[in-house]
């Protein structure tokens, strides 16, 4: 009898060390999900009707409406738009086929990418659908200024409900995320060079960077950072295609035409307030071709423009601005971005619409007036 | 009882077959790196992240040592992995400050990582070096970018930023000590880097327990000094949050040093006074010379008396602090607190003279941020300040016997490298608090 227990016993402990070892497989149920499409959001979001109207011309709506596919969509909202003279569908129409696709396949990854999943870090790279790099920007500087950026495109933060104060960005749809932006990105494949010899205006800076051989290298390797100001900046300061081609190298230093570009960096406008200078510095100054000259970019004396100084050096301790508005009030002596205005309290404010040209080896700025007066550089 | 002794067998079968099941779920296998060397890893790439240097690779490492490669020749694994491998801190105290850190930004290898560390040597708590195993061993320094994700599972050209590939031969039992650095000023993108080994050698040296004893070394990028001349343009506001920012120090220095009275209390609080008189006799006593190098080798050491404390503490709480001042060859201290004739003193440091204040304001490293602290910076007549940058005491303060705080001496490396100055220190052990 206690021998049949003692057994029943054992047995059932063993039973139970072996139950024990069960690993049970438990099946959630399907999560609660967004139930339409990107299509859907572009087709039925008032906001971003011209960007869906451009997606539709290009033929892309029904690929985003497959729910299984992963997309990002970088929408540009109606008034980015309207900032680039599209004010209603029919304004595509003046586009090419071609060109209106590369536009819309600039804005879109063939990814699901959210922006949690995104470093905190400037410039994370992701390849759109023009298999062209995007650069990805967040950053926390001086409390959430620009908190995310793509190629110096602020996107738009979404509210988050509640008292949350946490950063929410990005519609999530069944098929990828939707990210509403302020302007246009845009992009130019080719290099810096391809760009400003693309666009007849800048024939007065293209004879300038010859003059002084910096011409050439802008076809190769960069980064480079182009402020570019138009023909008519150069003439209204009495510099003719004539009199920049008889200009005397010995004369000038070369920072009259070495200050309009940066090597190697690319800056966005958005870079200078997420990576903004440490409490107590003034300035960032970005180091010309020139040794004798630096330029300063969105910060202290130039405003949300953009001035060359001469370089602070073990004999001189102040920098002495040479841009045209060099006699202006300390906050606005910058040379302004075309079409922005003086005085913003915030970069973030900015129109942006003549600004970030990404390029293959580059980024180019379109400046309202000219960087150096070639008065003030003089050897 | 037969029947009872019956009983008792089957019981203790029972017990036996329970003990064989419990026994047959646990596994222990112990690590042991036979024949180990000691490796403690800092990354002293210390240059800004602003935005004129966004193209470069971000200051933030991931070390591969014997890595593995896949058929594309992309890095898919390594024996030891030292990831997240930030900016170095300003201090890396004797114990394992690190070890519990819930940031996954590791500022030193081992750490926060879970290795086996180094053991106890001639009184010498190796905590803070990992074991590794001796032999050849090929490191690998990879540039990554800022966030939580394992190196491993970042996309593929996140993983291809390679700074340095080098192989290393370790020696069963020795202390190793390895930099990441910059080797020259440059402005090109990437910056030239070069690895840097110290076999440290302070468990075969002796040492007295009542001396402080530094080393200095200099490492800074070649042309650093020549290419940064100027004294820091905010002036002294540049040097009232007492951290270990500083300017360039020239390549050739001379080093003295002088005791003050009075120091703050340990733990730093906001607004704490810091003496500025000096102990009679301790003024500007020449230490040596501090030539800029990369070439490993351990600097000499520098013994400096520590005072017992001639307060009712009987002796237990020294309170002295220290400052190192280096001057260009060729120039001479002046007498006294403030060693220049230079607006604000220390605060118009440049490439020709600097000094270094070991204090407890320093607050192990982290420097001040209030407003209230800005009082705590020693000065003379209001403006001339002591030292143009800060790290801890060289005195530690920390609970011991019957105790709350008793002063021990520390054995520490100060590191110069370009505008920053940082502070390796190791003690001999200590009698643990006792409960009186």
């Amino acid at each position: 009898m206690t021998k049949r227990i003692y057994t029943g016993c054992i047995i059932t402990l063993l039973l139970m060390a072996a139950a024990s070892c069960k690993k049970p497989d438990f099946e959630s149920e399907q999560q609660a999900q967004a139930t339409g499409t990107i299509s859907d959001y572009l087709s039925n979001n008032f906001d971003l009707s011209l960007f869906g109207a451009a997606v539709r011309k290009a033929g892309l709506m029904d690929s985003l409406d497959k729910a299984t596919a992963s997309f990002t969509v970088m929408a540009p909202t109606n008034s980015a738009l309207n900032k680039d003279s599209i004010f209603n569908a029919g304004d595509f129409d003046t586009w090419t086929k071609d060109s209106l696709l590369y536009f819309v396949r600039t804005h879109i990854l063939p990814v699901k990418l959210f922006y949690g999943d995104i470093p905190l870090s400037s410039d994370n790279r992701y390849t759109n659908l023009n298999g062209v790099q995007l650069y990805f920007s967040r950053s926390t500087a001086r409390n959430n200024t620009v908190p995310f950026a793509v190629n110096g495109v602020n996107v738009i933060r979404e509210s988050a409900l509640g008292t949350s104060t946490s950063l929410k960005f990005g519609a999530t749809q069944l098929n990828g995320v939707v990210y509403p932006l302020l302007n246009t990105i845009k992009v130019y494949p080719g290099t810096v060079q391809a760009f400003l010899q693309s666009r007849p205006y800048f024939s007065h800076l293209i004879a300038g960077l010859k003059k002084f051989d910096y011409w050439e290298r802008m076809g190769g390797d960069g980064p480079f950072t182009v402020y570019a100001p138009l023909d008519s900046s150069f003439e209204r300061r009495g510099m003719t295609l004539d009199s920049i081609n008889r200009m005397d190298s010995q004369h000038y230093d070369p920072v009259v035409f070495g200050g309009y570009f940066l090597t190697p960096n690319h800056v966005f406008v958005m870079d200078i307030a997420q990576l903004p200078p440490v409490t107590g510095v003034l300035s960032l100054p970005f180091q010309t071709a020139s040794p004798n000259y630096k330029v300063i970019m969105c910060q202290s004396a130039m405003g949300s423009g953009v001035g060359v100084v001469t370089a602070a050096s073990a004999s001189t301790s102040s920098l002495v601005v040479v841009s045209a508005n060099a006699a202006y009030p300390y906050g606005s002596q910058g040379t302004l971005f075309l079409g922005e205005q003086p005085g913003l309290l915030s970069l973030a404010d900015m129109k942006g619409t003549y600004i970030n040209y990404t390029c293959a080896n580059g980024i180019v700025h379109v400046m309202a007036d000219i960087l150096v007066m070639p008065g003030k550089v003089t050897k | 009882m037969i029947h009872f002794d019956t009983t008792i067998q089957r019981r203790l079968l029972a017990l036996g077959c329970l003990l064989l099941i419990m026994a047959g779920c646990r596994k222990t296998t112990y690590n042991v790196i036979p024949e180990a060397a000691y490796l403690r890893v800092f990354n002293s790439l210390n240059y800004d992240v602003d935005v004129t240097t966004k193209d470069q690779p971000p200051p933030f490492l991931a070390m591969i040592i014997d890595p593995e490669y896949d058929a594309a020749g992309l890095v898919t694994g390594g024996k030891i992995v030292g990831d997240y491998l930030d900016q170095r801190s300003a201090y890396a105290g004797p114990y394992p400050a690190n070890a519990g850190t819930t940031s996954y930004r590791n500022t030193e290898y081992p750490g926060s990582k879970k290795v086996l560390v180094g053991p106890i040597i001639n009184g010498f708590n190796l905590s803070s070096w990992a074991q590794i195993s001796s032999g050849k061993h090929r490191v690998l320094f990879y540039s990554r970018p800022i966030s939580d994700a394992p190196f491993f599972s970042l996309p593929d050209r996140d993983r291809k930023n390679l700074l340095v590939d080098s192989i290393i031969d370790f020696t069963a039992g020795e202390i190793y000590t390895m930099e990441v650095l910059q080797k020259t000023v440059a402005t090109q993108y990437p910056l030239p880097i070069t690895l840097y080994l110290r076999k440290e050698q302070f468990t075969k040296m002796p040492f007295s327990d009542t001396m402080l004893y530094a080393n200095f070394y200099n490492l800074s990028a070649e042309g650093y000094a020549a290419a940064n001349p100027r004294a820091n343009p905010s002036g002294i506001q540049g040097y009232l949050n007492a951290n270990n920012k500083c300017t360039a120090f020239g390549d050739t220095m001379n080093i003295y040093y002088s005791l003050f009275n009075d120091d703050c209390r340990y733990p730093y609080v906001d607004g704490a006074p810091v003496g500025n008189t000096l102990i009679n006799g301790f003024n500007n006593l020449w230490l040596g010379t501090l030539v800029r190098s990369h070439v490993a080798g351990v600097a000499p050491y520098y013994s400096i008396p520590m005072f017992a404390a001639p307060d009712t503490t009987h002796g237990i709480l020294s309170r002295q602090w220290e400052v190192f001042t280096l001057m260009q060859p060729g120039l001479s201290p002046f007498p006294g607190p403030v060693p220049v004739n230079a607006p604000n003193g220390m605060a118009g440091a440049n490439p020709k003279f600097g000094a270094i204040g070991c204090s407890n304001l320093g607050n192990d490293g982290k420097g001040t941020t209030s407003p209230l602290s800005r009082r705590s910076v020693p000065r003379i007549d209001f403006s001339d300040l002591i030292a143009s940058c800060w790290l801890p005491n060289l005195i530690r303060y920390t609970a011991s016997g019957s105790y709350v705080q008793r002063s021990f001496s520390t054995i520490s490396s100060i590191e110069i490298i370009n505008n920053r100055v940082y502070m390796m220190s190791v003690q001999r052990s200590y009698p643990p608090p006792g409960n009186q």
